[in-house]
Formats: C-alpha cells, sequence, structure tokens
C-alpha cells in the first residue's frame, strides 16, 4: 500500500514527496564505477573565495566569469553583490580553480568573491557568499577558508545544513592550525586536510573526524593571479582536489545526494581500498595536519581498519 | 610615536629564529587599515608604515584567518613568504609575516607550525592593545545576519528584526 496516509506527517505534502530515482550501485564503489571516463561535463562548481583570474592560461576558459559575484559589506551593515567579471585580490581563488580544473575539466567554474574587498565584516560577507552560491544551485562548491568566530557557528550551521538537504555538496578545508574554524567542523560538510600525495586521485580517508578526508597539498605548483604560478602548501589546497573528484563523480552519477557522495568518497580513497587503516598525513604521518584539536584520535580506528583488526565499537 | 610592544617585538624576532628567516613583521588591524607594529632582521619594513589590503601575502592572512606558505615558481631567486595569523579567542587581530632568503624553499609544515605558536603570543598582546571590545561582532555585522535572517527565515527572525529595528530608530 502506498496511500497518503501511510507516509510520515512531514512527507504528505506533494510538493514535497516525491519517488527515489533509484540506480544500481556496488556495494563498495571503485574509482572506475565512480568516476571513470568523467570529466565535470554538466556539472558547477562555486569557489567561494578571493575571486579568480579567469583569463589565466592554465584554466582554459573554463570560469564562468559572467556568473560570477563579488560581494562587500558596506559601512551601513548592507551587503552588496557586483554580478559579472572580477579580479582576484589574491591569488588564492585562482589557485583553487585550477586544482579543481585540473581533475574535472570540463566542469564551469563561477568565482564567489568575499575576500579583499575590505578588513570588516569578514563573516558577514562569508555567510552570504555561502548562502548565494546554495541559493544558486551549485552541485559543488569549495570553501577554501573559514572563521573562527564563534558568533557565527550557528548561522553557518544552518546554511550548511541547506546546503545538504537541497544537494549542493560543501567542501571545506580544515583549519591549518590547532584552531576551531566553520564550517569545517560540521558533518554536512566533507572537511579536508592536507597530505604527502602528489597523485591528484590520491586522497586518503581519516577514521578521526570532524576532518574526513586527505588530498594533496604539500609543495604544490598552482596558477596564481596574473598568469602566474607560485609553489604553494596548506589544506586550502587539498580541498579543491576533493572538490574536483566529487565533480567527476556528480558528472557520472548526478541523482547522488550528498551522503551518498560522501560515502562514494570513502569507498574509493586511498586507504580504504588497500585495506589500510592509517592514512598519510601532511607529514607522511598517521595524522592530519591540525584539523581540530580533538581530531587527532588516530587510534580509535574503526571504518578503515582490515575486518581482522576493527575495533568494535564500545 | 611609542615604540613597538615589546612582547609583539620578541615574539616577531623570535619567529625569525624559529623558521630561520631572513626578515619578520608583524601586521596588526587598525580599523580598516593593516599596520606594520614590529620588525625584525634583514628587510625594508618599518615600523607604523601600512600595509597594502591586497597585498600577495599577508593581505590573504588577515582576509581569511588561514596562513599562507608561498614560493614564486616562476623565478628561482624568487624570496619565499610565510603568513600566519594572530589570532585571539577566536578574534583575527593581525598576522605575522616571515620572509625567506632569495631562493630558498618554501616554507614547511613544521615551521608553519612553529610560526603559529609565536602568533598566539603576539595576538595575545595584541588582544591586550585592542581591548575588551575585540572579538565582539560589529554593529554592521548583526545589522547584515539579522537582515539575511528576516529573508530566509521570516517565521523566527521577522518579528525579532522588528523589535531590534525599533530599538534602532
Amino acid at each position: 500500500m502506498s496511500g497518503q496516509s501511510e507516509r510520515p506527517a512531514y512527507a504528505r505534502g506533494e510538493s514535497i514527496f516525491r519517488p527515489l530515482e533509484l540506480e544500481s550501485a556496488p556495494l563498495q564503489p571503485d574509482p572506475e564505477w565512480a568516476w571513470g571516463g568523467a570529466t565535470g561535463r554538466g556539472v558547477r562548481v562555486a569557489v567561494i573565495d578571493s575571486g579568480i583570474d579567469a583569463a589565466h592560461p592554465a584554466l582554459d576558459g573554463c570560469i564562468d566569469a559572467e556568473s560570477g559575484v563579488a560581494i562587500r559589506l558596506d559601512h551601513s551593515g548592507i551587503v552588496t553583490e557586483a554580478h559579472g567579471p572580477h579580479e582576484d585580490a589574491f591569488g588564492h581563488g585562482t589557485a583553487c580553480a585550477s586544482i579543481i580544473h585540473q581533475i574535472a575539466p570540463e566542469a564551469r567554474i563561477t568565482s564567489v568573491k568575499v575576500l579583499g574587498a575590505t578588513l570588516g565584516g569578514r563573516a558577514a560577507v562569508f555567510l552570504h557568499g555561502l548562502a548565494w552560491a546554495i541559493e544558486n544551485g551549485y552541485d559543488v562548491i569549495n570553501l577554501s577558508l573559514g572563521t573562527a568566530k564563534r558568533d557565527w557557528a550557528l548561522s553557518f550551521h544552518e546554511l550548511c545544513d541547506r546546503a545538504y538537504f537541497r544537494g549542493c555538496f560543501l567542501v571545506t578545508a580544515a583549519n591549518n592550525i590547532a584552531e576551531p574554524s566553520f564550517p569545517s567542523l560540521y558533518a554536512s560538510v566533507a572537511s579536508v586536510a592536507c597530505s604527502v600525495a602528489r597523485d591528484p586521485f590520491e586522497f586518503h580517508a581519516n577514521p578521526a573526524p570532524p576532518t574526513e578526508f586527505l588530498g594533496p597539498g604539500i609543495d604544490l605548483e598552482v596558477a596564481w593571479r596574473g598568469g602566474g604560478t607560485r609553489r604553494v602548501t596548506g589544506n586550502s589546497y587539498a580541498a579543491p582536489h576533493i572538490a574536483g573528484v566529487v565533480a567527476l563523480i556528480r558528472s557520472k552519477h548526478p541523482q547522488l545526494r550528498p551522503f551518498q557522495l560522501k560515502a562514494t568518497l570513502w569507498a574509493t580513497a586511498t586507504n580504504v581500498r588497500a585495506g589500510d587503516p592509517k592514512p598519510i598525513s601532511s607529514k607522511g604521518e598517521d595524522a592530519p595536519l591540525s584539523s581540530s584539536r580533538s581530531s587527532s584520535a588516530i587510534h580509535d580506528i574503526y571504518w578503515a581498519a582490515p575486518s581482522a583488526e576493527r575495533k568494535r565499537p564500545s | 610615536m611609542s615604540g613597538p610592544d615589546p612582547v609583539v617585538q620578541a615574539a616577531a624576532e623570535a619567529a625569525r629564529r624559529a623558521t630561520r628567516a631572513v626578515g619578520a613583521r608583524v601586521v596588526a588591524e587598525e580599523g580598516e587599515q593593516m599596520i606594520s607594529v614590529a620588525v625584525a632582521g634583514e628587510t625594508g619594513w618599518r615600523v607604523g608604515e601600512t600595509v597594502a589590503l591586497d597585498a600577495d601575502g599577508v593581505g590573504y592572512v588577515l582576509a581569511s584567518a588561514q596562513p599562507l606558505s608561498v614560493a614564486d615558481a616562476d623565478s628561482p631567486e624568487g624570496t619565499p613568504t610565510l603568513c600566519v595569523p594572530c589570532i585571539f579567542d577566536g578574534d583575527q587581530l593581525g598576522a605575522i609575516e616571515l620572509v625567506g632568503a632569495p631562493g630558498q624553499d618554501a616554507f614547511s609544515i613544521d615551521q608553519t607550525e612553529t610560526a603559529a605558536l609565536f602568533a598566539d603570543v603576539a595576538a595575545a598582546a595584541l588582544a591586550g592593545r585592542a581591548g575588551p571590545a575585540a572579538g565582539v561582532p560589529t554593529a554592521r555585522e548583526l545589522a547584515s545576519e539579522l537582515a539575511r535572517l528576516e529573508v530566509s527565515d521570516p517565521l523566527r527572525y521577522a518579528s525579532l528584526a522588528r523589535a531590534v529595528n525599533a530599538l534602532l530608530a
């Protein structure tokens, strides 16, 4: 029976109840199933950062400059949006976009510029930029930044939940220093720290959240503003590696919800496929880079351990 | 004009030595400006000078509260830089900027974490300068957030926004 009265009360409205679109998926997806043959075509990625140098030769015209937006806060507390092409204030956003483009060459990238206009009101501008990207339904949103201001934690939590329910996949960089930062501590995002891996497709699952994944981020050569290149290190550059992989997965499996995307990332992580419980970190050790003061309990490994070594959750 | 704060100055010097940098400076936010408040080592930097908001390294770090280690990949003689935020009680008050010798490798993760320790010390000193208001969202930040909530969730926030606007009027 499938009468409406049998649905939970909150699902009775016709506007919110839809049949599931199921696709046959393997119990443990591998990279071939997940993104084999995918290029990112049809996927829209928002990079919330310092702007993007859209004319940089390394980006091959993948930036949808007309759809970009630069956000700032004026002195009366009004947030303003300037739509269309804009510059990269520092080079950081160009670097993130170039990493995503390297992995998902046919994904279209939009710049949401929230850094660089002024010093004041950074958290409010960042929050507005994230809200804008969610309202505009971007498939993947890269946040290689965060705020340490606890006053804004609840607002970011609410927005990240909204993104999750709308199907926008948020990838955030974990804080590079041992301080909590938002929204990287939330379950509704994929939080990423850097590892010593060199292969752009080599990423690791961290069994000790809130940092859930580790991607390449040490001594990378990336595009920078003004057509240049820089050698850089940090979690900022690990996050777009995961964003690029998610763009590939979404282009091949557009129906996947955020929790399924995260599960696919976990199943295809290098250390999980190898049955190795220890992810490789920024120092080649078994701990992530300062993801938070409470997240390095690497000994409580359950998920990624081979079955014979699994510890029972207490 | 008084000289640099001795604790901030000591943090700059110690960070420079610990990371084997050629030069170091502490940049602090003062209103909408960034001011160099302590300098150590062999650089052209001066205490009291204004730093451009779009400065490559320190500008990004002050805007994002994330450290940044960068070396010029286009020029082997380029100087690497490392910038680390000075955060106290969740509020970003400034940054330590370190510069290496020409041709030197980029600063490492270990050096970043070392510099962050001295940035914590500098941040505590800067917080003393900034006074008790540091860390509190500004009125315009709060007004902006309330305006957003009023639109995104009017059921919960519209009446609150009306009440606050009435008080502000």
